[in-house]
């Protein structure tokens, strides 16, 4: 291992960038990640609906990496057993007041053309479509392959403006997925 | 069968069935990695109230101040259940708390109590 946390430091100096992680998301992490954040923004003096939102957008994209990524490491306390944790990126950060929370993790290269095809339907709804998309696929939920559908319709309503999202190739049979939303 | 009592966690809401009054508390966060993993005892429980002979009118006070998608769904099977037993004639009623400073929280109440036919729902802005 050849890390330099001088390296590190400098190559993290954004100014934005609030929080930066690589590695598995166990739910401890999130929790913790998810508190400190929120006393930090009450601190900026962001008020509760946007602290709300940024939270909400966390949990979901972090959870997502737990239960989905193609990166997993053991953990015999996950409430999925042998499945492990999942392993990714997440980041956030705060411009003017404005904040953002990206997600990255490795995936099957199977799985792109659904996710694509989710993920293109939904960052092209007004509100009150992705409201009635949400509220249909709460209510069948055996209706859709994916169990993160609801997850990402659910941050789309929470963000302001349009989700941006890449899918690349890294290795054979693997992509590496990454989301940014704004709030 | 027995009252309830789960105590809150960061993430987790405090959850209080009280059978001699027939009276639920749900309030907090609520993003546990498995949520019917954490929701079933309250499901079973509810299951279980509504089924008793002259049980006092079920009366649930819900204040959560964020819920993930998964505890989003197993809230929805929570409202049909209630929804069904007052559509038997059963008497329930659900009050939902938000501050008034959280527009999701109102938001998805209202969402709830859309999707609901006979059971009585009420948003009450303030704590619980």
């Amino acid at each position: 291992m050849d890390c330099d946390p001088f390296d590190i430091w400098q190559r993290c100096s954004d100014p934005g960038l609030l929080f930066y992680l690589r590695g598995p998301l166990s739910q401890d992490l999130l929790v913790t990640i998810a508190d400190t954040l929120a006393r930090q923004m009450r601190l900026d003096d962001a008020g509760t609906a946007t602290v709300i939102k940024v939270q909400a957008i966390l949990v979901e994209l972090s959870q997502n990496i737990a239960r989905y990524s193609a990166e997993r490491v053991l953990d015999r306390d996950a409430v999925n057993g042998d499945a492990g944790l999942g392993c990714g990126v997440i980041a956030v950060g705060c411009t003017s007041g404005s904040y953002s929370i990206a997600s990255g993790n490795l995936m099957d290269e199977g799985q792109v053309p659904a996710l694509r095809a989710l993920l293109d339907e939904i960052r092209d709804q007004d509100a009150d479509r992705l409201r009635a998309m949400f509220l249909k696929r709460r209510r069948n939920p055996s209706a859709s392959k994916r169990g993160a559908g609801l997850g990402f319709i659910d941050v789309a309503r929470k963000a302001s403006g349009r989700l941006e999202y890449h899918i690349r190739p890294v290795s054979p049979g693997r992509a590496f997925f990454s989301i940014r939303v704004m709030v | 069968m027995n009252s309830l009592d789960i105590e809150g966690s960061k993430f987790t809401p405090r959850v209080l069935c009280d059978l001699d009054h027939g009276t639920v508390l749900i309030a907090g966060y609520s993003y546990p990695e498995n949520a019917i993993g954490f929701y079933r005892p309250l499901l079973d429980w509810l299951g279980g109230y509504l089924e008793r002979d002259g049980a006092a009118p079920l009366q649930i006070e819900i204040a959560l101040i964020y819920f993930n998608s998964s505890s989003s769904k197993i809230l929805l099977d929570m409202f049909d259940l209630l929804d069904g037993a007052a559509a038997a004639g059963r008497k329930v009623g659900v009050q939902w708390h938000y501050d008034p400073e959280n527009e999701t929280a109102l938001e998805c109440g209202q969402e709830f109590k859309e999707g609901i036919v006979h059971l009585s729902f009420a948003l009450v802005p303030g704590s619980a």
